[in-house]
């Protein structure tokens, strides 16, 4: 190996490292979870106590299809960024075969995530922002030749079928209609895009 | 319906230097050690290797005729990496399947080093009929439904969501509901 190359791959390292070190704390991530789902389920756990809103997500992982698959990705996302062998590999591959959770290791997603059913592709150096609503059949990641996924907001709502490819950007609060594909450029905060190349259908909510 | 399928060996190893191409990683030149060790590696570390493994392992015990084996193998295939693959239809050896959840129904042909993006699915029509023929490093976008007797010629893109129901000309882009070609 090079001088050159052995620079390189301990760059890449150094990267990846830097970019573990920004997955969220286990527990923080898990009420963050736990209470975004609630809400979206019509049962906010607004003023709850921490015991309660753990009791709540030990409910969520036996009644929703998809939270048991959550809990996992957030256990492996932190073990890997403490460092622990093989569990991690292991925890990512029931998720799947949980419920079809397939999150590359790059990703970055903050507390406060809600996969509907499951059956989500995400990947890339992706960084999803928190209050995130993921429908089912859904692909956040890359396209060919493009290492950047997409950069998501915060309050973003993805609807079932749709596909996020490449290095864009979806603002605040946006929302993206089932089967849309988003390709290439950025999605404005507050707007909702459907459609294949996806658009918006009309200005920015107020 | 029984149809020959390419050994199990020949199929993973081409499979293998396939999947290193598209992550960017290096593949040993020979078959020997090395190959094992990116093998294994690679079934540990992807998402969907050790599904198609699986799979490339149900196909070539199921043309060879062994009973009950090659269903405990598809149910395994199904679960690890929701890669399900009918047994009329014939992979050549080298395909990446990048994050499995893909369909494959019918005698579909799928050619080598050909790419299948996830929530992809290829077959015939829902009316029946013949199934597609998809061409040598073609690359099937993510969600994109290819159904029908048709071609998709070598190195075609179909984009994401895609819905093809007509032959694709060699190394065109294909995109939208009904699928065109830009």
């Amino acid at each position: 190996m090079s001088e050159n190359e052995r620079a390189a791959a301990q760059r890449r390292r150094q990267f990846h490292r830097e970019l573990r070190a920004r997955h969220p704390k286990f527990l923080e991530a898990l009420i963050g979870d736990a209470r975004h789902v609630s809400r979206n389920r019509g049962r906010p756990l607004r003023g709850a106590t921490r015991r309660r809103i753990l009791a709540e997500a030990v409910r969520l992982c036996w009644v929703s299809d998809s939270f048991g698959a959550q809990v996992m990705y957030r256990a492996r996302a932190r073990l890997q960024a403490l460092g622990v062998p093989v569990l991690p590999r292991i925890l990512h591959r029931l998720a799947i075969i949980h419920s079809q959770v397939c999150i590359g290791d790059p990703v970055v997603i903050q507390p406060g995530l809600h996969i509907l059913h499951g059956q989500v592709v995400i990947d890339g150096i992706t960084e999803i922002g928190p209050g995130a609503t993921i429908g089912p059949l859904t692909s956040i990641g890359l396209t060919a030749g493009v290492l950047f996924g997409p950069q998501i907001g915060r309050d973003v709502t993805i609807g079932s079928g749709a596909r996020l490819l490449g290095n864009v950007t979806i603002g605040d609060e946006a929302r993206v209609g089932a089967n849309a594909v988003v390709v290439g450029g950025s999605v404005e905060a507050r707007t909702t895009v459907t459609g294949v190349p996806a658009k918006p259908t009309g200005p920015p909510r107020p | 319906m029984r149809r020959p399928q390419p050994r199990f060996k020949r199929a993973v190893v081409a499979d293998a230097r396939v999947t290193a191409a598209n992550q960017g990683r290096t593949a040993p030149a020979g078959e020997g050690l090395g190959m094992l060790l990116l093998v294994l590696r690679l079934a540990y570390e992807t998402d969907a290797f050790l599904g198609l493994m699986i799979y490339r392992g149900e196909a070539r015990l199921r043309s060879l005729g062994i009973p009950v084996l090659p269903w405990f193998l598809r149910r395994a295939a199904i679960a690890i990496a929701q890669i399900r693959i009918d047994p009329a239809a014939v992979l050549r050896p080298g395909v990446y399947v990048g994050h499995g959840q893909i369909v494959i129904d019918g005698p579909t042909e799928v050619g080598a080093r050909a790419v299948l993006a996830p929530f992809s699915q290829l077959g015939p029509a829902e009316q029946g009929g013949g199934a597609p023929r998809v061409g040598t490093a073609a690359r099937i976008g993510t969600g994109s439904s290819v159904r029908g007797e048709i071609e998709i010629g070598a190195g075609a893109t179909i984009g994401a969501n895609a819905v093809v129901r007509e032959s694709v000309p060699t190394g065109s882009l294909c995109v939208g509901i009904p699928a065109r070609i830009l």
